[in-house]
């Protein structure tokens, strides 16, 4: 018998195989979005604003790549859509499709600072509720206002009954703030 | 030798117990030796003055008893009958000026995982038995200056005078436990029914254990297996109200296998809980589920030896999910938030995030009297801890494919496996060879000279780097002796120790993984005096100097901690830490009163510790991140404990214990973090020898207070301190005859009488929810 435990023992040492001779790292497969895209048309005309905000290596090691400021008209209204992605992967996943499958369990969050905007949302769930994949900006009319931010958080709820439309859940999937500028 | 012994009934071919006293005061006499004459057995009284033994051999046993200050007993006790069960002993020592020989006492009842000097406390297996909790680490908190660090009810890591973790060294089976000690949610993984005795010895060990025993070490020592015929065996059964959890634990033993002449046990023990409840509300996913087997097989004598201990450890714990959170503002808004957003109803079921951990573990230790006044030891020891934590975040898992079905099939194909695969694997591998050679170079002088060697082997997957793959080997050579004079005991040690770790650091940016380097060696010292000046008071004192080398986490961790939402980055340049540390002990007793009482001091160079780097936040695209940067500093841990017994009357004792830690950043003048709050216990034991038909009757009323921790900087942490708080616990029991003669001890607890909500300044969970509410815990063990 105790010879069979030293045996035993003796298969754990002998089948551990040494992860310390592979200079790779394969755990790469993060679920997580590296990027998000907001596209921004002022109201009545065809001019189109689009910045992005990046984090290839994902979670951890660098600060993110990108972070590009949101220069806006003052006293006007942009139309604006987001996409998130993952373009660790190749070729790169489009995760607003995702949310949008599964519109009744997310809810996107708009964070204006210095009152340099309003932004309201205009898609809705398959339950009636706000989505916030599609929304509008109204700009402040103050000319020359101080630069401010604007935060957008996305949410996973656990459930459609734990999504009401107003609240945040309790544990955040995005939230990227881009530097805001109103002149 | 005056002393009375009154033999009450004799009943046992096995059990042998009773209480040791004070002749003229009958005051219980606490850490009494009771030895079994040409054996090296023993057991020592406890607070109540009672002992057992339980496997002892069929002829007739001489038991000497000795005490510090009191005439040694000698007591014979006549074989034992047929079919007979037990037999109770009313010990009566007399007291006495003759101090001289019983110094030795004190070296006996200590151990071995202690110099005699050292502030050591024994807890017999009636003491765990009556406090054990759903944990292994509950039962030491019965310890003054022990406290837990916990992370839910079923998870908790033991801490001594204010270090934890890899400052402590955790022995099971005569094997340093070599698990993921650096997590703060990392409990060690040892069953709480392993039939044992425990010592925990606060103060510096790094002589006899090696560096990581800076702060103490936790021995965890198999119970020998009973030498007569037949077999025997145990089986326990515990029920607790709160999560409703039950757990059985059992074992078998035989003196001998088909006719050899091999000593086996076979243990096992299984648990299952569900989610535990504070006082307003369920905190949902905490349950627990734990399978533990053991095998012990013992073969030789006290000349030579072999005991062999093959062990598996297997659990799943689920974290609570409240405390689960994306990022910084999900944490605060929890914390403003007060309690849970949302609970569910009770349930045993655990969803991810949970972590499933399995320790397996075999430790051969061999033992050859060379002389009368040589002994070698060696003990080789295998280790294997697997640990997978599995988070509960983005599981957003869209079907590939155009067919509907055929999407919906791939959607829950890629769920079940991204619910399956762990953000974190790491595999411990550990392998050690001890060596040591006790001797007796006169009859005034005894030591033990070692060497003592480890080689380990950690491999990590999943998405989380809190530390690589690494290598470390370890050797450490060291050398303790002990000189008995008159009324003096002086003790001293000498280590050195060297650590070799080769790591493979992921750089994620640029997915470049190359190799460190790193190997740091040192020496440890310790000095210490145990002094009997008059009867009936011991006073001790020590000095030690050792060091500790960075952890691996404390190099290279590189990721975000989510119960506490900061992102921990690790310094692959830290240097070594060098503590250097003195502590007093007095025991002090007088007409029956015992007073305990011990205070240290601890100054530790280039303490290794996490702080806040306000400057450089860590962006992610889940929100920004604290920043904490693992950097060292000049650290100093002073403190002390108290421990009171008086009788008041034959039957009944009130006791205190009260403790306390200041832990002090000294480069910026700054309280450490996590540095337990004051407390105290203040209790009354009654006791009675026969109540009806239970035995052994005891009633046991206390009350835990604990200090709001306001010794912190503020806005530092997410939260302050909580408030403090007292928390009233009870508990009664006895011994009972059961049919077919069979002894079983029962005891009713209830910790937290009042159902009084409070928080924990150790509790992780401190952030989001109250600690559990009342739990009224049903233990009950038999033996034959």
């Amino acid at each position: 018998m105790r010879s069979l435990l030293i045996a035993l023992s003796l298969t754990f040492v002998l089948t551990s195989c040494d992860h310390l001779d592979d200079p790779h790292d394969h755990d790469h497969d993060h679920e997580a979005v590296t990027t998000v895209t907001l596209e921004l048309i002022e109201q009545g005309t065809t001019d189109t604003t689009r910045v992005t905000w990046e984090d290839l290596d994902g979670i951890g090691g660098n600060n993110p790549n990108r972070i590009d400021t949101l220069a806006l008209k003052s006293g006007k209204t942009y139309l604006g859509t987001v996409r998130f992605e993952n373009r660790a992967k190749s070729p790169a996943e489009n995760i607003t499709e995702e949310v949008l499958e599964d519109a009744n369990e997310h809810q996107v969050f708009f964070a204006v600072t210095n009152q340099l905007g309003v932004v309201t949302v205009l898609d809705k769930d398959g339950r009636g509720l706000p989505l916030g994949l599609v929304y509008s900006i109204a700009t402040t009319d103050t000319q020359a206002a101080e630069p401010g931010t604007l935060t957008l958080s996305l949410y996973h709820y656990e459930s459609e009954s734990s999504k009401n439309g107003t609240d945040p859940a309790d544990e955040t999937d995005v939230e990227v703030t881009f530097p805001l500028i109103v002149r | 030798m005056i002393a009375t012994l009154l033999l009450l009934s004799v009943f046992a071919d096995t059990h042998i117990h009773g209480v040791v006293r004070d002749s003229a005061t009958r005051a219980p006499l606490h850490g009494a030796v009771v030895r079994i004459d040409g054996t090296k057995r023993g057991a020592i009284a406890d607070r109540y003055g009672a002992f057992h033994f339980y496997d002892l051999p069929q002829d007739t046993v001489r038991l000497v008893v000795s005490y510090v200050g009191y005439s040694t007993v000698r007591i014979e006790v006549p074989p034992a009958e047929a079919g007979r069960k037990e037999i109770r002993l009313d010990v009566q020592m007399k007291s006495t000026n003759l101090t001289g020989q019983e110094i030795q006492v004190t070296d006996e009842r200590i151990a071995h995982s202690a110099l005699p000097t050292q502030q050591a406390r024994v807890l017999t297996s009636a003491e765990i038995d009556e406090h054990r909790g759903q944990t292994f680490a509950d039962a030491l908190t019965q310890v003054a200056g022990v406290t837990v660090l916990q992370t839910g009810p079923s998870l908790k890591k033991p801490m001594i005078n204010g270090l934890s973790g890899t400052r402590l060294v955790l022995r099971n089976n005569n094997l340093v436990q070599e698990g993921q000690q650096w997590g703060i949610e990392h409990a060690p993984e040892i069953d709480a029914f392993s039939p044992s005795r425990i010592t925990v010895v606060k103060g510096p060990a790094a002589v006899m254990f090696g560096p990581n025993a800076m702060g103490g070490v936790i021995d965890v020592e198999s119970r020998p297996i009973r030498k007569d015929p037949g077999l025997h065996g145990e089986a326990t059964l515990n029920l607790f109200s709160n999560g409703r959890q039950g757990a059985v634990g059992a074992f078998l033993e035989t003196a001998q296998v088909a006719g050899l002449p091999v000593a086996m046990r076979l243990q096992g023990s299984t648990r299952m809980g569900g989610d535990a409840e504070a006082p307003s509300y369920v905190l949902n996913n905490t349950g627990v589920r734990e399978l533990n087997a053991s095998l012990t097989m013992e073969m030789g004598d006290e000349t030579l030896g072999l005991s062999t201990v093959a062990s598996i450890f297997s659990t799943t714990l689920g974290i609570f999910g409240g405390a689960h959170i994306g990022n910084a503002s999900d944490m605060l808004r929890a914390i403003e938030r007060g309690s849970p957003s949302s609970t569910r109803p009770f349930s045993y079921d655990i969803t991810n995030p949970r972590q499933e951990i399995s320790h397996a573990m075999v430790s051969v230790k061999g033992h050859a009297e060379l002389s009368r006044d040589e002994r070698l030891v060696m003990t080789f020891g295998h280790q294997v801890n697997d640990r997978n934590e599995f988070d509960g975040h983005n599981i957003r898992i869209r079907g590939r494919g155009t067919d509907p079905v055929q999407r919906a099939a791939d959607s829950l194909a890629r769920l079940a496996n991204a619910l399956a695969t762990p953000a974190m694997n790491l595999v411990l591998n550990t392998t050690s060879l001890d060596a040591s050679l006790e001797h007796a170079l006169s009859e005034r002088v005894r030591g033990t000279a070692g060497i003592s060697s480890m080689w380990q082997l950690n491999e990590r997957s999943g998405s989380v780097i809190l530390i690589p793959d690494y290598r470390l080997w370890g050797i450490g050579a060291f050398l303790y002796e002990s000189i008995m004079l008159h009324d003096v005991t002086i003790s001293a040690g000498l280590r050195y120790d060297v650590r070799d770790l080769k790591a493979r650091i992921i750089n994620r940016a640029t997915g470049e993984a190359p190799l460190q380097y790193r190997r740091w060696q040192n020496f440890s010292a310790s000095i210490g005096a145990l002094w009997n000046p008059v009867e009936d008071l011991t006073l001790t004192w020590n000095v030690a100097s050792s060091w500790r080398p960075p952890q691996v986490n404390e190099l290279y961790s590189n990721d975000v901690h989510h119960g506490s939402a900061y992102y921990e980055i690790g310094d692959s340049t830290l240097a070594s830490e060098r503590t250097l540390g003195t502590d007093v002990g007095m025991k002090y007793e007088v007409g029956g009163a015992t007073i305990e009482a011990s205070a240290f001091v601890n100054r530790i160079d280039d303490y290794i510790m996490a702080v806040p780097d306000p400057a450089n936040p860590t962006i992610t695209v889940r929100g920004t991140f604290p920043t904490y940067r693992f950097t060292q500093m000049t650290a100093r841990l002073l403190g002390g404990d108290i421990n009171l017994t008086v009788p008041l009357h034959e039957r009944l004792n009130v006791y205190g214990q009260a403790s306390f830690v200041r832990g002090e950043n000294l480069d910026l003048n700054e309280p450490l973090l996590f540095i337990p709050a004051d407390r105290g216990r203040i209790g009354l034991h009654i006791h009675a020898d026969d109540v009806g038909p239970i035995h052994d009757a005891f009633v046991d009323v206390s009350m835990l207070g604990v200090r709001r921790q306001s010794r912190v900087v503020p806005g530092r942490d997410y939260a302050e301190p909580p408030a403090g708080y007292a928390r009233m616990d009870m508990s009664l029991g006895g011994v009972i005859t059961m049919p077919y003669d069979l002894p079983a001890r029962l005891t009713l607890s209830c910790t937290n009488l009042f159902d009084t909500a409070y928080r924990e300044y150790l509790s992780q969970y401190r952030y989001f929810a109250d600690d559990p509410g009342r739990n009224i815990i049903l233990r009950f063990t038999t033996t034959f």
